[in-house]
């Protein structure tokens, strides 16, 4: 059992300073997420209480099948984000992109997937990520790191909607084949 | 309309859900097909399933991202909304630590009893229960299926093809669990059961119940937030907090039909809190706490 999973099960049994301790070991990961989906910091902060309040309630509800703890509340903490952000009028969402994040994008500097690849501890990780092409690498980046849906995409990258859903979909066909084998 | 994939859509209707699922967890589908789909996941363990095997595949990559200093008044927040939830709870001494609390013993544990005995794992009956969520679990206790990626022989063809239609060709999302707000039109013998009060104990929303249905009137001028929806919630005594409803305001109004008036008994604490649009994914509070009262 990790670390992480006896904190669940401490937790489970209402135990706060276990709580905390995930919190503290755990936050700061999901803070990134919600702030890179989010845009804006109150947003990601009010994400992250959610996150956390949930996570008392449901601690006994993680299963292994959801991946490791921190894999789990990723999962619920981006699930909260893109809620949102679907949720969101839609001139929200362009003045969040254009306020914070047009430009961050243009650079690779920003590009988590970039920076994967010469990151030796993500080294099987990054292995993956470098059988996608540029297209597909930013696409998948796009979606994934920024909540972008299909159309959002196309519209970043100035490219036809049909182009966005193809390379998207063949990096997510690459990235199952070769997840498989780690 | 959310079309998941391009002109080269996959020929075989379980490979396209296979493809929602991914898009699903990458986060490319829309509001409405998000919620259609988190609908029929719900319903659907093999959906279920591809999702949590997308999650894993992919909800990893988030690690990529640079961790960020997160601000203290964050966790100060987070507690004290658990020290709300767990005073309506009527329990002040849930949150007391057990004696050696402050240990936590990660060698001694099996893997195993995540899934197992995580939930009895707690003390029966003590104050701690009460706060905590006993919704039912999604997928819990489901052993991880070595072989799921092995041909669907989990789901029938028909099957993935009318869920993958559903999803991505559904013009309307579908209907919530949350009881229903309902206009009641048939005039019924009432009484003013309760006042909420925020924080500062100003009296928020008068709650009138008329047979089975709440007429709730706002003093007050909170604005709900576009993209969130207040939910009532009924506590007695010890027990975990029952949903009594979405409430949608109109005009400042807003009417709830209660399907379980004996969550409406003296005593009771009626509270309302702030959660995602059409309530707590959860089924108890997950949200602020902003008005409470006692049914009287």
């Amino acid at each position: 059992m990790t670390d992480e999973q006896a904190l669940l099960l401490q937790i489970g049994q209402g135990n706060r300073i276990a709580f905390r301790q995930l919190y503290d070991q755990t936050s700061p990961q999901l803070f990134a997420i919600a702030l890179r989906l989010m845009k804006k910091q109150d947003m990601a902060e009010e994400i992250l209480q959610e996150v956390f309040l949930t996570l008392w309630h449901v601690s006994d509800q993680y299963n292994i099948e959801r991946g490791s703890v921190r894999t789990w509340l990723s999962t619920i903490t981006r699930n909260r984000c893109i809620d949102r952000i679907r949720r969101l009028p839609a001139e929200q969402v362009l003045l969040l992109n254009e306020e914070t994040m047009l430009s961050e994008m243009a650079s690779d500097h920003n590009d988590p997937l970039a920076h994967a690849m010469q990151a030796d501890h993500q080294a099987l990780l990054s292995m993956c990520m470098q059988g996608l092409d540029d297209q597909q690498r930013q696409c998948v980046s796009l979606a994934f790191f920024d909540g972008m849906t299909h159309q959002q995409v196309a519209s970043h990258l100035t490219v036809p909607l049909g182009s966005a859903k193809t390379w998207i979909r063949r990096g997510l066909d690459f990235l199952k084949k070769c997840m498989e084998r780690l | 309309m959310t079309t998941p994939t391009t002109g080269q859509q996959p020929d075989d209707p379980k490979d396209l859900l296979n493809v929602i699922a991914a898009q699903y967890v990458l986060g490319t589908l829309s509001n409405s097909a998000r919620l259609r789909f988190q609908t029929l996941m719900q319903q659907q363990p093999a959906l279920r399933q591809l999702t949590h095997a997308w999650e894993r595949r992919l909800n990893p990559l988030a690690s990529l991202l640079e961790p960020q200093d997160v601000p203290a008044h964050v966790w100060q927040q987070i507690e004290a909304k658990l020290d709300i939830l767990n005073q309506l709870s009527g329990n002040h001494s849930a949150m007391s630590q057990p004696e050696n609390a402050g240990v936590v013993d990660t060698s001694t544990t099996d893997t195993s009893l995540i899934n197992t005995n995580a939930a009895s794992a707690k003390p029966l009956n003590t104050p701690t229960d009460n706060s905590k969520n006993t919704a039912k679990s999604e997928g819990q206790n489901q052993a991880v299926n070595d072989s799921f990626w092995q041909p669907w022989a989990w789901v029938s063809t028909a099957i993935a093809a009318s869920l993958a239609l559903f999803i991505v060709f559904k013009p309307q999302p579908l209907p919530f669990t949350q009881p229903p707000v309902v206009v009641q039109t048939q005039p019924a013998p009432s009484r003013d059961i309760a006042v909420l009060s925020d924080d500062n104990k100003q009296p928020a929303w008068i709650v009138r119940q008329q047979g089975n249905a709440l007429l709730l009137s706002q003093i007050n001028n909170y604005q709900v937030p576009s993209d969130r929806d207040l939910e009532l919630w009924s506590i007695q005594g010890n027990a975990v907090p029952q949903s009594l409803g979405v409430v949608r305001i109109q005009q400042g109004k807003a009417v709830l039909s209660v399907a379980q008036t004996r969550l409406l008994v003296d005593d009771a604490i009626l509270a309302i809190s702030l959660e995602p649009k059409n309530g707590s994914p959860t089924g108890q509070p997950t949200g602020s706490v902003l008005y409470t009262g006692k049914v009287v």
